[in-house]
């Protein structure tokens, strides 16, 4: 039943999109652009665009007084309104950056007004995306997409049962238009890839499968520091070296997983926040900065307790096999750095820091003669007895490496599974490939498919040594068969969309909400056929969303969509901001994360992502912000008084930051994320040849941001589209740089302070006056807008492909039963994958 | 530093061993550069040079290339006309492609380094090496890759020291074990090749030319795997791995910069490419826009070429595009040192760097540079200005020229560059 109904509906969208491609559409806001397939576009040609054309344009572009005499040989009144043909797109996008720099219409012409300038830009920039939309359509979609980076990553953690860092070294993706990094046809395959797959196969093979005995277990344990002079110069970009407690280890493995034992207590005195530990392990011979990899960080309670970190030797920097220089210790350091709840560095004064590098120990068992400083450090002050401030203690610390939870571990005993045709190596290996071949293919392999394998295997076989060999390499082509590399998805006939089987619909569901590859509910029900029945999906998303593994789709669904990874790409300027501490970008990362989980988990409205009486804070964020919050760096929902803060995304950090340049606010950035991300009308972006605003040049350098804005408008060639963008920004100049709330703009060189005006007025004549006024006026005029965002986000997240023409309807559907379900983003995911578009390919 | 290793070099033949070889390195970095006026107080932080020809100072910012001039020439004027309709930031994606990307499909076309690599490229292990500051490939119109392949492709690009080092030098061919490896590589990559092209017809229409590219990389790599099989007797050369930062990360750009330059210098010297690119930042949200806080600047490389124009803004981004043709001088120096035949490195290598804006956003006159192949028949150490018409790929035909390649033409290019040779 299902089914009949579904493949009839998409068999209608197809049809009717080809033959019209632009139908009955939504209606539009005024202000920007429309989202993907709102507007009737070729209506707003003919009202608004054409007369405008006429007037200004066609007497030398169109059939005019001289029709002999065209210029450039551009003829605007032969295009279509549709930009149907490529040629066409190509002249409407030349006619949009001549506008929009001005060079048309020529000076000497009859110019447009600022209303017809802006007319003509958003209808140009509607159309082209339109036009994409319709091209993506009607040239197919990309279905069957190659797993990303991190999908890969978990996919092969699932798989082998080893935890490496698997997509370490994988290129990043490329973003698509949407901002999404899932999107199939941006996601790209070169020879370098195909090379690293093959090599990071062998390398997780090579740790899952083993052979020979257990490896030899290095062991250390210290009580105390050792001490030593490292480096303390301080490097860009590097705290200088002085941790409060450093363990040498002069022999160690290079290779495999080690564990970390660190037994500590914390003093607090009332009320401050739990202190941190840094722990961090690494060491390269004659490079000024130690470099070291950060193996984690934990707050430390008043009791002690015993902290396990783990992690493998071969992601630290290792010192090289040869000596380098005169530098005699070639072993590895970990090192133990204290910090407080705000990540500032617990330092004393009469503490003795460990700052000399450790010199080299002959002999474990020497060590405990060793255990005395040669050189006595200067006496300061006395010392002051742990206790009676914010401190950590460290009462041992052990390092064991490599650990194995069994011999042969629980990887190679999965992998290689006991078998009463062990003895049959033919018989046992087509066992043994059937079993990983439908766990990488996330569907049943073949027999013809295990055979090739198989045979593949006999022919390796030959070569090897040693059966393991042999059934590594035969696995590692498993591994970069693009059965396991790409979400494949076929299908009858090549040109005809069709409905998605059990087992692809169980990939679907896993990789949209976990990031990796189906569990074996999701293949049992897929084997049973009963995956595609809407109360078992139903079942299935609940399941799914309660598991630790939706942690996955939370973070990446919320970085990509709000773009948060641009936090990376911003250096906050210690010229204005000697405080900051970049560890507070991570920090802000992780509250815009948990703030989605926790409306998500709470099925609550997700208008709280627009405003809301609570926020998600944890103690350093919540020092950054200046309000009463946590006690630890773990997440907690804090009630917020309506006077001092409000919530919502416009009040996070991540977002103030990210979109900022790291010495003040940046409203146009602002004003863009907001328009792109929250509204789904992102402006088109800035013509060529057009410099920036130079907020520095001589006649600007006094002038306020907003009034340097406003001078900036009065360009005709930037009001085009910046009478759409700015008003956007402004009222969230009570926000500095990094999100702090601010009532004064500190002077700074040239530039006198000044009291900050967060008045604007939005393009449909709303004043808007600061941050809290935006947000009623987002929760009042535009949550339908919000709404449609965010499932046009959610769908090109979970469709992993930039949405179409053919999914107009399902947008439309959704966004309709999102706003009747209260906002709600659990039956909003239920809705979407129960969807034709969600099980169509 | 002496490296012993280098009696070790080795080389297919001893043919090929008698012709020494020929070499190209091109760099990019973004957002252009300060262009006070000649009679402007601060012009010596403007990056181009006064005077013209043969008569001509540099400034402050390119005083570091003093000792090596007689290896260097600078141009003035030359810019890729095709592209210069584009979006100003999006030119990376085209420097050595010289094509306009068309709006929606964005598709580019061969670069450079790829056209040389395909005829100079065979006669070494890697046939080249692609590496940005960002790595992969990045989005379109903002990549974090220089090289495209023949099908307008973009190569990812590596950017990991450690990485480029163990791709470089981590395997030795010349084991019984690695001869296995290769023999196994080929097999496992035919059987995958099978699956690939027996799944291309269960696919839709727009899947099946994205699985083309699967297919297209492998059979790359079988190739490239067969032309491994005549490295196996030749040892790879050894290189001491503490010599250079491997460790060196984007945090640390003075040390990341030269862990880069090293690389590709050793990269050269041990003959395991001749072909290299390196792209110091993308123009997109690059990891190279802090790079200007090293010397204390503000930390916004785009900001600061914004800000080039007002008072103060010249030294700013002159200071810190000094500290990038520091970094170059070295490289350059390097090879400048290490004896080679009758002369040095640098004679037999093409060392092209440059912006592919002037101001920020502009695509008209690049800042360009053109270093080494003297022994190659280049004539230095002059300023050479060419009008607006003159497209950058005439140059680019005066260097494939020097590779030894009998290329009439290079996109839009209408003949070699005047002035060089």
């Amino acid at each position: 039943m299902f089914k009949q109904i579904f493949v009839d509906a998409a068999y209608r969208w197809r049809m009717r999109c080809l033959v019209s491609a632009v139908a009955v559409l939504l209606a539009v806001g005024v202000f920007t652009q429309p989202a993907v397939f709102g507007g009737d576009l070729t209506q707003q040609f003919d009202r608004e665009v054409l007369p405008i054309l006429k007037s200004l344009c066609y007497r030398c572009h169109g059939d005019g007084d001289n029709p002999d005499n065209i210029k450039g040989g551009i003829r605007l009144d032969r295009l279509s309104s549709s930009l149907e043909s490529d040629s066409d797109a190509e002249i409407w996008h030349d006619a949009l950056d001549q506008l929009s720099q001005g060079e048309m219409p020529p000076a000497k012409a009859k110019q447009p007004t600022l209303d017809q300038r802006r007319q003509l830009t958003e209808w140009i920039s509607a159309a082209l995306r339109q036009a994409a939309a319709t091209r993506r359509f009607k040239e197919g979609r990309v279905v069957t997409r190659r797993l990303t980076r991190y999908e890969y990553a978990n996919s092969m953690r699932d798989l082998l049962g080893v935890d490496l860092d698997f997509a370490r070294h994988l290129p990043p993706e490329p973003v698509s238009p949407q901002g999404f990094l899932n999107d199939g046809a941006t996601l790209e395959m070169s020879p370098t890839q195909i090379e690293m797959y093959l090599e990071i196969a062998r390398k997780g093979l090579a740790e899952a499968i083993v052979t020979g005995e257990r490896p030899v277990v290095y062991e250390f344990s210290q009580t105390d520091t050792a001490i030593g002079t490292l480096p303390t110069k301080k490097v860009a970009g590097h705290l200088p070296v002085n941790p409060e407690f450093i363990l040498d280890l002069s022999e160690f493995p290079r290779h495999g997983e080690f564990e970390l034992k660190i037994t500590a207590q914390a003093a607090i005195p009332d009320d401050q926040g739990l202190p941190r530990m840094r722990v961090s392990m690494g060491h390269v011979p004659g490079i000024i900065h130690v470099p070291r990899g950060e193996i984690g960080m934990v707050d430390v309670s008043e009791n002690q307790a015993t902290y396990t970190f783990r992690g493998r030797m071969e992601d630290f920097p290792q010192p090289g096999p040869v000596a380098f220089g005169n530098s005699g210790f070639k072993g590895m350091i970990v090192m133990i750095d204290f910090v407080d709840a705000d990540g500032t560095e617990i330092r004393y004064p009469d503490r003795q820091y460990a700052q000399r590098p450790p010199k080299p120990k002959p002999k474990k068992a020497d060590k405990a003669k060793e255990a005395t400083p040669e050189a006595a450090p200067q006496q300061d002050p006395e010392p002051i007895p742990f206790g009676s401030r914010l401190d950590i203690q460290v009462t041992s610390v052990e390092f064991r490496a490599p650990v194995y939870a069994s011999w042969p571990p629980p990887s190679h005993e999965r992998l290689l599974f006991a078998s009463q045709h062990s003895d049959d190596e033919p018989r046992y290996v087509r066992e043994l490939l059937r079993e990983l071949m439908t766990r990488a293919f996330r569907r049943p392999a073949t027999a013809q498919e295990v055979e090739q394998n198989a045979e593949l295997f006999e022919l390796i076989r030959e070569q090897s040594d040693s059966f393991e060999q042999a059934i590594r390499e035969t696995f590692a082509s498993v591994l970069i068969s693009p059965h396991f590399l790409y979400l494949v998805e076929t299908r009858e006939d090549p040109s005809n969309a069709q409905r998605v089987s059990d087992w692809e619909l169980a990939s679907r569901l896993s990789y949209f909400l976990w990031s990796s590859a189906p569990d074996q509910q999701l293949l049992d029900l897929a084997r049973q056929h009963r995956l595609h029945d809407v109360e078992v999906i139903k079942q299935q998303v609940a399941r799914m969303l309660s598991d630790q593994r939706s942690a996955e789709f939370i973070s990446r669904f919320v970085d990509q969509w709000l773009d948060l990874d641009a936090l990376d790409r911003v250096a906050v300027n210690p010229e204005f901001y000697p405080d900051f501490d970049d560890d507070l970008k991570q920090q802000m990362r992780k509250e815009t994360q948990a703030y989605f989980a926790r409306i998500l988990n709470d099925d609550v409205s997700a208008l709280a992502l627009l405003d809301s009486d609570w926020a998600m804070l944890n103690r350093p964020l919540a020092m950054h912000y200046g309000l009463v919050g946590p006690r630890s760096s773990g997440f907690e929902r804090v009630a917020l008084e309506s006077s001092d803060r409000r919530g919502g995304l416009l009040w996070h950090g991540s977002f103030l930051l990210a979109n900022s340049n790291g010495e003040d606010s940046h409203p146009i950035k602002r004003a863009v994320w907001i328009l792109d991300r929250l509204l789904g009308s992102p402006p088109a972006s800035p013509p060529p040849d057009v410099p920036a605003l130079n907020p520095d040049s001589p006649d600007l350098a006094k002038l306020t941001l907003k009034e340097k804005l406003a001078v900036h408008r009065q360009k005709e060639s930037c009001a085009n589209c910046h009478e759409g963008i700015d008003p956007w920004g402004v009222p969230l100049e009570n926000f500095d740089a990094v999100g702090n709330w601010r009532t004064e703009i500190p002077a700074h060189k040239k530039r006198p302070a000044t009291f900050v005006d967060a008045e604007s007025v939005l393009p449909d004549g709303t004043e808007i006056i600061g941050v809290r006024n935006l947000q009623s006026y987002l929760l009042e005029e535009c949550s339908d807008k919000f709404a449609r965002a965010i499932v046009e986000r959610l769908m090109a997240y979970g469709l992993g492909r930039s949405l179409d023409f053919g999914d107009r309807d399902v947008i439309e559907s959704l966004t309709n039963g999102f706003i009747a379900n209260d906002f709600r983003l659990k039956p909003l995911i239920v809705e979407f994958v129960v969807s034709e578009a969600f099980h169509t390919k | 530093m002496a490296l012993p290793w280098l009696e070790a070099m080795g080389a297919p033949d001893v043919a090929a061993q008698q012709q020494l070889p020929r070499r190209m390195c091109a760099i990019l970095f973004p957002f252009g550069i300060a262009m006070p006026k000649d009679d402007a107080e601060d012009r010596q932080w403007g990056w181009f040079p006064t005077g013209e020809g043969k008569d001509f100072q540099l400034t402050n910012v390119l005083k570091p290339l003093e000792p090596l001039m007689d290896d260097v020439s600078i141009f003035h004027g030359l810019s890729h006309p095709r592209c210069r309709a584009m979006n100003g930031h999006d030119t990376g994606d085209t420097f050595l492609t010289a094509n306009h990307l068309a709006p929606v499909t964005y598709q580019n076309t061969i670069s450079l380094d790829q056209y040389a690599a395909g005829h100079i490229g065979t006669e070494t292990r890697l046939a080249s090496l692609t590496l940005s500051t960002d790595g992969g490939v990045g989005p379109r119109t903002r990549t974090t890759t220089l090289s495209y392949s023949d099908r307008g492709q973009p190569i990812p690009a590596l950017s990991d020291p450690k990485q480029i080092f163990e791709r470089l030098f981590g395997q030795d061919g010349a084991s019984k074990q690695d001869r296995r490896k290769l023999a196994n590589s080929a097999s496992i990559l035919d059987l995958v090749m099978d699956q690939s092209k027996s799944l291309g017809h269960k696919l839709g229409v727009a899947d099946q030319r994205k699985m083309s590219e699967f297919e297209t990389s492998v059979r790359e790599v079988e190739l490239r795997i067969e032309r491994s099989h005549g490295w196996l007797d030749i040892p790879l050369p050894q290189v001491d791995r503490d010599s250079i930062a491997i460790e060196a990360t984007v945090d640390a750009p003075r040390d990341y910069l030269k862990a880069i330059y090293d690389l590709q210098f050793l990269a050269f010297q041990t003959d395991l490419t001749r072909i290299s690119t390196y792209q110091i930042g993308s123009y997109g949200p690059s990891r190279a826009r802090t790079f200007p806080g090293v010397l204390g600047l503000n930390p916004d490389w785009h900001g600061l070429a914004h800000a080039a124009a007002k008072k103060g803004g010249p030294e700013n981004i002159g200071r810190f595009d000094q500290f990038l043709a520091e970094n170059l001088a070295r490289f350059l120096t390097r090879l400048k040192e290490t004896p080679e035949g009758e002369g040095n490195m640098l004679d037999r290598t093409l060392v092209l760097y440059g912006s592919s804006n002037s101001r920020t956003h502009q695509n008209h006159n690049y800042p360009l540079l053109l270093a080494g192949g003297s022994g190659l028949g280049l004539k230095h150490n002059h300023y050479l200005h060419f009008d607006e018409k003159t497209p950058m790929s005439n140059l680019f035909v005066t260097m494939l020229h020097a590779l030894g390649l009998q290329t009439e033409s290079f996109v839009d290019s209408t003949g070699p560059l005047n002035g060089l040779t």
